[in-house]
């Protein structure tokens, strides 16, 4: 049946640092791409989501498909999918916030590699 | 679909269960796996290898001799594997083998073991070590198809990191297989579960269902847990945790403190550098541990073990256990880590599978029990060859060489450790989660802080805490060629790739250029180069050259003994009217000769020389054959028949590599 998880203005949320950009304020209700790649409505329960994924990752597993890098990249999206939609904290992000909601349990790596001076990052090797 | 069996021959692929203590090896033939028994006829092999002056001795033969030759008989290897001289656990473990250990002495500081042969001293690499055993598995797979195998999957721990799982598939490469696929020993477990319950669940008509399993697989030397959802025909892995260095080995070590302890309180004497002492005792100590599991106390006792001190001690249950708690509760650590990480409470898991044969001791039986609330454990695989039999199904899977049920499976198994590299202030920056899925890969683009900088220095590391220095450095990778402009133009898409055998590969390119030649991966710790791997290839090559003519040389000794035996009771069976006095006297004293002869040239004889003593022997036998003449075809029907024991060598395989039948020595004596 229906799970509930239905969009709702995004509260908003000051903790959330938008290293992701701009995307953040993007419509939310437009991004269903994750939804999209396993072939699921965003009403899709728990069960019909890993059930969409193991539909799709038979089709496009590596295994099956050796040295395909289109089906490699494939299964790669479809993995990534479910591993969003099937963590209920960070499907609620995504529903609400789309993409870009989901920066925040990523690793920063904008913050990493920008800016602030490259050699003090990552060029420190011996420091302790 | 049709079985393609008929065009050609079939080529197999095994699975081989590369354990620390024991392995074992299964192939899937004619629709199920077949566990297969070595030429002792023992379904599991012990991982050791020996060098006696004479010849290289490979799994029992190499255990068996272990107290005879204690510093050539190399075993362990596999806690060796991936690791480097300076790791801790290394240097902790050498002091309780007898046989030597050094570093390379490169910066990698490699472990090396070293053995005497021949009266010289050789140097091998864990790898290598693994190899020969490999090699062994190998032989047993290729006796029982009678023809080549050079496909295998090898399992290892599911918590093993990236340097001992590619370590591992080296050492596949250095024995001549094709790797398939690097398997986690609690998944292939799992499959055997998932089929076996499958096969039960068929007759009870039950339809699709989704179960939660927890896989605790308890071997010699590691220790993994891994929960996976299985459905009719996928096997998720949810999350994977466990101790790459706790097994049974160390619980036969705490028993052995604990009887050296006792000796010296009772003898004041210490035995702790009589090596030979030392051995005994712990393979006594081993045997009680495992009669431990079935009775509640044992009496551990050495004759003469150390000075002309007999060992004798009573041991019970209740004692090993309280030597043991320490490990014993810190096995249930990774029990709760993995059940946190898959998300899934107590409650949602409908079986614990025990693997492995440390799951045997009733109190780690007990520990799980009751921290599922007394659930009643799965104990219906067997727990020494689950392992290898999952590793056959998915070596099927793979190749393509299995039933239309088995190539429907899906498994779908996780990295266990995060990868990451080190940021600001020492901090890990992860860039690939623990328990993702995998295959993965996870790019990332890169740029230049300073002006005209033309080359980065990036140190990829493995493992959950937060700074670099905790978890496990993996290698540096440098990127040099990056056109000179102005900082942060440039931009470097470097990726992260974790295959389905859990090993990482990093790339990385210039997105200006497109070039990726400049981009080099220096200093790769720990790992083999592929020359070091080649060169080993073909020591190995070299190696079984020797092995071949000790084999031939083993044989030949094994054949004249034989024909002794059966000569022997053809002369206690042959009516003694028949045979004239003189030629009975003349085989009797060649007989009487060739014993002694044997005694005194068994160990140093070549083949030539057993095949000629043999000769001799027919010779003298065939006199009588002859004479007794018309019976003589029936005579050696008879002999045909073999008993029991000495078929073995006929299935022992050394046929397949010196090219010589040894049926034809025992068929047809001509």
């Amino acid at each position: 049946g229906f799970t509930g998880m239905r969009w709702r203005p995004a509260p908003r949320t000051r903790s959330l640092r938008s290293e992701g950009g701009t995307a953040i304020d993007s419509p939310p209700e437009t991004d269903t791409k994750l939804y999209d790649v396993l072939g699921i409505g965003k009403e899709a329960s728990v069960a019909d989501i890993k059930k969409a994924y193991y539909r799709h990752a038979r089709d496009c597993h590596p295994d099956k498909h050796p040295g395909d890098e289109d089906m490699r990249d494939r299964f790669q999206e479809v993995a990534d999918a479910y591993a969003t939609l099937a963590d209920p904290v960070r499907r609620q992000k995504y529903d609400l916030q789309g993409l870009a909601g989901l920066a925040f349990f990523r690793s920063n790596a904008t913050r990493l590699f920008g800016p602030p001076p490259w050699r003090v990052l990552i060029g420190r090797t011996d420091h302790w | 679909m049709p079985d393609g069996a008929d065009d050609g021959k079939k080529s197999y692929s095994m699975g081989i269960d590369l354990g620390t203590t024991y392995s074992c090896v299964g192939i899937f033939k004619d629709g199920e796996v077949q566990i297969i028994a070595n030429d002792q006829g023992n379904r599991t092999t012990p991982s050791y290898v020996a060098w006696t002056d004479k010849e290289r001795l490979l799994g029992d033969a190499a255990k068996n001799q272990v107290a005879s030759n204690p510093t050539n008989t190399v075993f362990d290897a596999k806690r060796l594997i991936g690791r480097t001289f300076q790791d801790p656990i290394v240097q902790a473990d050498l002091k309780l083998w007898p046989f030597r250990v050094v570093s390379d002495g490169s910066p990698d500081d490699k472990p090396l073991i070293e053995v005497m042969y021949q009266d010289v001293a050789k140097k091998f690499h864990p790898e290598e070590i693994s190899s020969m055993i490999l090699t062994k598995m190998k032989l047993t797979a290729e006796a029982f198809v009678g023809q080549r195998v050079r496909n295998a999957v090898i399992t290892v721990p599911a918590y093993f990191n990236d340097s001992q799982r590619q370590a591992t598939k080296d050492a596949g490469e250095i024995a001549g297989l094709n790797v398939l696929r690097i398997v986690n020993e609690p998944t292939a477990a799992a499959i055997a579960y998932g089929l076996d319950t499958k096969s039960k669940e068929k007759k009870t008509k039950s339809g699709e269902k989704e179960t939660n399993i927890l896989v605790f697989d308890m071997g010699g030397g590691t220790f993994d847990v891994s929960i996976l959802t299985i459905t009719d025909t996928v096997f998720e892995v949810k999350a994977t945790a466990g101790d790459p260095h706790l097994g049974g080995e160390d619980f036969d070590n705490r028993m052995l403190s604990y009887c050296i302890s006792e000796f010296r309180r009772k003898h004041k004497s210490d035995p702790t550098r009589n090596q030979r002492a030392i051995r005994r005792l712990r393979t006594q100590c081993e045997r009680a541990k495992r009669q431990l599991s079935t009775q509640t106390s044992v009496t551990i006792e050495v004759d003469s073990l150390h000075e002309g001190q007999d060992f004798n001690l009573r041991l019970s249950r209740a004692k090993f256990e309280e030597l043991c708690m320490d490990y014993f509760k810190k096995a249930m650590e990774p029990v709760s880590q993995c059940l946190g990480d898959s998300g899934l409470p107590k409650s949602q898991i409908s079986d614990v599978v025990l693997v492995g044969g440390s799951t045997r001791i009733p109190k780690v039986q007990e520990l799980i029990s009751s921290f599922f609330n007394g659930k009643q454990l799965c104990k219906e695989i067997n727990p020494d060859e689950a392992v290898a039999y999952g590793a056959a199904v998915q070596a099927a899977i793979v190749s393509g060489t299995g039933t239309e049920e088995v190539e429907n499976m899906l498994l779908l198994d996780v990295a266990p450790l995060s990868l990451g590299i080190e940021m600001a202030g020492g901090m890990m920056q992860k860039l690939i989660e623990r328990n993702s899925t995998i295959p993965t890969n996870k790019s990332q683009d890169f740029t230049t802080a300073e002006d005209y900088q033309d080359y980065v220095e990036i140190k990829v590391y493995e493992g959950e805490r937060a700074m670099v220095k905790d978890n496990n450095y993996l290698g540096k990778f440098v990127l040099t060629g990056i056109p000179k402009t102005l900082r942060g133009v440039p931009k470097i898409k470097v990726t992260f790739n974790v295959d389905s055998n859990g090993i990482l590969e990093v790339t990385a390119e210039d997105m200006k250029t497109h070039r990726k030649g400049e981009i080099q991966i220096t200093n790769e710790k720990g790992r083999l180069s592929q020359r070091d791997i080649e060169r080993m290839l073909q020591d190995a090559e070299a190696h079984k050259e020797e092995d071949d003519l000790a084999r031939g040389e083993m044989m030949a000794r094994e054949s004249i003994t034989v024909y002794m035996r059966r000569t022997r009771k053809a002369l206690e069976d042959i009516d003694s009217e028949k045979i004239l006095k003189r030629d009975r006297e003349r085989l009797e004293k060649k007989m009487e000769e060739v014993d002694l002869w044997l005694d005194e040239h068994s160990n140093k004889a070549t083949k030539e020389e057993f095949e000629a003593k043999q000769r001799e022997l027919e010779s003298a036998m065939n006199t009588i054959m002859l004479k007794i003449n018309r019976s003589e075809s029936d005579f050696w029907e008879q002999q045909a028949i073999l008993p029991e024991n000495e078929k073995t060598i006929e299935q022992g395989g050394y046929f397949l590599d010196s090219g010589l039948d040894i049926r034809d020595l025992i068929e047809d004596p001509d």
